[in-house]
């Protein structure tokens, strides 16, 4: 379904991504973990069309993306849930999820439907609905992004460090609804420091080391990795 | 005998109020969406209150095309300089920034100078001549009618803003740039419809208080100052603090006037300016104080 | 050696300027030249050096040419007594307003600069027993200095170049000192140079109040200059004009402001020739300025010379059998 063919992405002079290539197919969840500044949010701003990368191509579906707008890119099918959350913070909980289907006209039986599936699997956002978002702790404000994704009807949702910052609880409740997600058909690319718990929910995942991916392999191979052992996972792993 | 006095004051007051927020809130729109401090702004509601004349008294067109065509070309007007000038100076130093709309400030005023002459224009009262006596209240029925417009203006503006999809698109684009445009917020268009309506509101400030002012290519400044002190008064960037700003310098003012003096009025306004800045500068509504830098 | 060389030429030259151009209009515009150099010096210390941008200074400007145009008509005092009182004046007023002020940060600061600009010249046009309201203060005596009158523009022109060449020695001397350099970290980054111990609002005051000292300055001498001071002289629109000087000729540049001023009074008469268009270019001119010029002339001048003593450079080594260095 996204297919990136050796990518090359600077800022200014400095390579960050040098010759990447990795496939989604459809269904999939795919993770990839990386160290700090390894260049994984790098990948999903270069997906979702904030950066263009100097070579290489991203098709989505066969079409090359590299060439559309942001919003245009949204529009087929691709929601971002980015990396630190970024809901609008002024916006009230309702008005953050209603930005999420921005760019869907029409179908407005299709965004309520969407909207109360969103309200279902988060609760606590329905609760919510009339509080400005920067009122909402972390964990909430993370559910309110993957919400405002979704409210998008993805075909590929890209998460960006979604555990970042919470406690071991939520992170797991977290990828429980990613599970959800993507039992209802929706792809999921997510990016990791938080390497275990990527690993094990994922059906494939890439390891990128300095902008250039080291090592593939299903969920499985790679948390049995000797090497990833060490360097992501740590003691963790006998734990 | 003091209170009806006092009342006098503060219904005079919200009649000028009424036009101090709206051009506190074309000062807001652009500081809270792009943080860009636009001094021109005086310079737009001149140009409406021109607008008004070269439509209503020279072409005698109806008073309410007057002000869409005043308005739609002010609105352009805005937008153009922000696609000449403004897209590639406003990330940089805020200097640039202020020193260009100042040099737009001064081409306004002086290009206005050319077209319509230095002179004083005086325009014809539009809604009505009557003034109503209540009590011991003198009430224009013109003054009743430029706060009626104003307000339906503020109103129909809010609406847009907090009631619709683009509304709420455009607000979000004000609050993460990057993240609106991932949801499908066309940012030069939100841009756009930043500066356009920013001045455009100006331009309607001028041209509902047309009727009740000498008009000169170089009223500009004072309402600049006065719109900005306003809208730093309810909390710059504020939608909401810029029309209680606006009202509450209006009726200050007026106090002043009375009460004190005619020929301080002025200062005593920017008094109020830099002590609101150097006090509360996050205005009197907000909780918080905000450090801008 | 070489550089002693320049400076006396160029002091022959500012010297003999005067004498090359007969007409009183053209020596006028040279005096101009020399009063708006004393003012963009005054900007630059606070804006180019500070960082703090003020659109206030025509205040202090005024604040000193009424408190010579007062002394001198109402309490007869001669020349130099009253440029003494007026940088008193000045010096006072920059501590006082700067104190509160000087808190604000970028554009709040130089929005309370306007407001003053407008408080003083509200004052100026109404406390008229003092400075005669709208009509101003006339009758003020020329300049002199030991029974030297400065009557003419060309006896007035030795006065202000003298003056002003002290005055830059002093500005000279103060950005290349010690001090000179915890203005600069002050003006970039007001956290790290807090945070190395320096007294920051210390520092920002006491600048602001040099900076206005010699605004008052000029003003006294304008004061002397044109025997006449009225309100309409000292609008924030001046305070514009002496901010485009400085960002003209080049904000936080030593010769920034003698770029600026010559440049800004020429285009200023060349542009009267364009009659009423005239201020129509100059705020259109300002905008492409600032578009393309963005560190002014003294920036240009900068980058030239660098190229200038790169390219001098290489021809040395390569004269003495070094090769070309990358
Ligand atoms: N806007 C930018 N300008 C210059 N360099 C940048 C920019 N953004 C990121 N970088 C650099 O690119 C590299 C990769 O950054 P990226 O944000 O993709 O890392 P990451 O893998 O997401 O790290 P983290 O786990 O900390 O989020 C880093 O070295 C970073 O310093
Ligand atoms: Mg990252």
């Amino acid at each position: 379904m996204l297919k990136i063919n050796k990518i090359n992405v600077f800022y200014g002079n400095l390579q960050v991504l040098r010759d990447v290539s990795l496939n989604i197919n459809k269904g999939e969840v795919v993770a990839m973990i990386g160290a700090n500044g390894a260049g994984k949010t790098t990948i999903i701003k270069t997906i979702s069309g904030i950066l263009k990368p100097s070579s290489g191509e991203v098709l989505f579906e066969g079409e090359d993306l590299t060439k559309l707008k942001i919003p245009k890119i949204t529009g087929k099918g691709i929601a971002q849930c980015p990396e630190g959350r970024r809901i609008f913070p002024q916006l009230t909980v309702e008005e953050n999820l209603l930005m999420g289907s921005y760019t869907r006209n029409g179908d407005k039986a299709g965004k309520t439907k969407d909207y109360e599936w969103v309200n279902s699997l988060f609760p606590i956002l329905a609760e919510r609905r009339k509080q400005p978002a920067v009122t909402l702790s972390g964990g909430e404000q993370q559910m309110l992004a993957m919400g405002r994704a979704l409210m998008a009807k993805p075909k590929l949702m890209l998460l960006d460090e979604p555990s970042m910052g919470l406690a071991p609880m939520l992170v797991k409740s977290i990828y429980d609804i990613v599970k959800t997600i993507n039992a209802e058909g929706i792809s999921v690319f997510v990016v990791e420091q938080n390497a275990f718990m990527a690993l094990n929910h994922s059906d494939r995942a890439y390891v990128l080391e300095s902008g250039k991916i080291v090592l593939s392999g299903t969920g499985k191979e790679l948390l049995d990795n000797s090497e990833i052992k060490n360097f992501y996972l740590g003691k963790k792993v006998e734990s | 005998m003091i209170t009806s006095l006092l009342s006098q004051q503060i219904i005079s007051g919200i009649a000028i109020g009424s036009i101090y927020a709206l051009i506190a809130l074309s000062f807001s729109l652009t500081v809270r969406a792009l943080n860009v401090i636009h001094f021109a702004q005086g310079e737009f509601f001149m140009l409406g209150a021109f607008g008004a004349i070269s439509c209503y008294m020279l072409l005698g067109l109806p008073f309410w095309l007057a002000i869409i065509i005043t308005t739609l070309v002010v609105a352009a007007l805005g937008i153009a300089l922000q696609w000449v000038f403004y897209n590639k100076l406003w990330k940089s130093h805020h200097v640039f920034l202020l020193m260009s709309t100042q040099g737009t400030a001064i081409a306004l005023a002086n290009g206005a100078m050319l077209i319509w002459g230095p002179d004083a224009w005086r325009f014809p009262k539009i809604f009505s001549e009557n003034v109503y006596k209540i009590g011991g209240l003198t009430i224009p029925e013109e003054m009743l009618w430029i706060s009626f417009f104003a307000i339906l203006i503020m109103i129909g503006f809010n609406i847009f803003l907090y009631q619709t999809k683009y509304g709420m698109g455009f607000r979000a684009a004000a609050q993460d740039r990057e993240t609106a445009q991932l949801m499908g917020v066309n940012l030069a268009v939100a841009d756009s419809f930043v500066f356009g309506s920013s001045a455009g509101l100006g331009a309607i400030g001028g041209l509902l208080i047309a009727p009740i002012l000498f008009i000169t290519p170089y009223i500009g400044p004072i309402f600049t100052i006065k719109g900005f002190t306003a809208a730093i008064l309810g909390g710059l960037g504020s939608i909401q603090g810029a029309i209680f700003g606006g009202f509450l310098l209006g009726i200050i003012e007026n106090i002043v006037t009375f009460w004190i003096s005619s020929t301080y009025k002025d200062a005593i306004v920017f008094l109020i300016l830099i002590l609101v800045l150097l006090i509360k500068p996050s205005g009197l509504l907000q909780k918080k104080t905000i450090e801008k830098v | 050696m070489k550089k002693n060389i320049s400076l006396a030429i160029l002091a022959i030259v500012l010297l003999v300027l005067p004498l090359l151009f007969q007409s009183r209009y053209t020596q006028h515009i040279l005096n101009m030249i020399l009063i708006y150099v004393m003012l963009g010096i005054s900007v630059n210390l606070i804006f180019g050096y500070i960082g703090a941008l003020t659109l206030g200074q025509a205040a202090f400007f005024g604040i000193g040419a009424y408190t010579a145009a007062i002394i001198s008509t109402k309490l007869g005092l001669s020349f130099l007594p009253c440029v003494l009182c007026s940088a008193v004046m000045g010096c006072l007023a920059g501590f006082i307003i700067g104190i509160p002020t000087l808190r604000l940060k970028g554009p709040y600061f130089a929005i309370a600069t306007i407001g003053l600009n407008n408080i003083i010249c509200i004052i100026f046009l109404n406390w008229e027993h003092l400075t005669g309201g709208a009509v101003g203060i006339s009758g003020i005596p020329y300049a002199s200095i030991l029974g030297l009158q400065f009557d003419t523009e060309r006896k007035v022109y030795f006065l202000l170049l003298v003056s002003v060449f002290l005055i830059f020695l002093l500005y000279r001397n103060m950005i290349s000192s010690h001090y000179g350099k915890v203005m600069i970290a002050v003006r970039d980054n007001e956290l790290a140079a807090s945070a190395m111990g320096i007294d920051t609002a210390k520092v920002k005051v006491i600048v602001l109040a040099i900076s206005t000292t010699i605004a008052a300055i000029a003003g006294a001498y304008y004061a002397h200059i044109t025997n006449y001071v009225a309100p309409d002289a000292f609008p924030v629109m001046e305070s514009i004009t002496f901010l485009i000087i400085i960002v003209l000729g080049g904000a936080g540049f030593k010769y920034g402001p003698i770029y600026g001023a010559v440049v800004v009074v020429i285009l200023n008469e060349y542009l009267q020739y364009f009659e009423q268009f005239n201020m129509l270019i100059y705020g259109v001119l300002i905008m492409i300025l600032l578009l393309f010029l963005p560190s002014g002339i003294a920036g240009i001048v900068e980058i030239a010379k660098a190229k200038y003593y790169e390219k001098k450079k290489i021809y040395y080594l390569k004269e003495v059998g070094i090769d070309e260095m990358k």
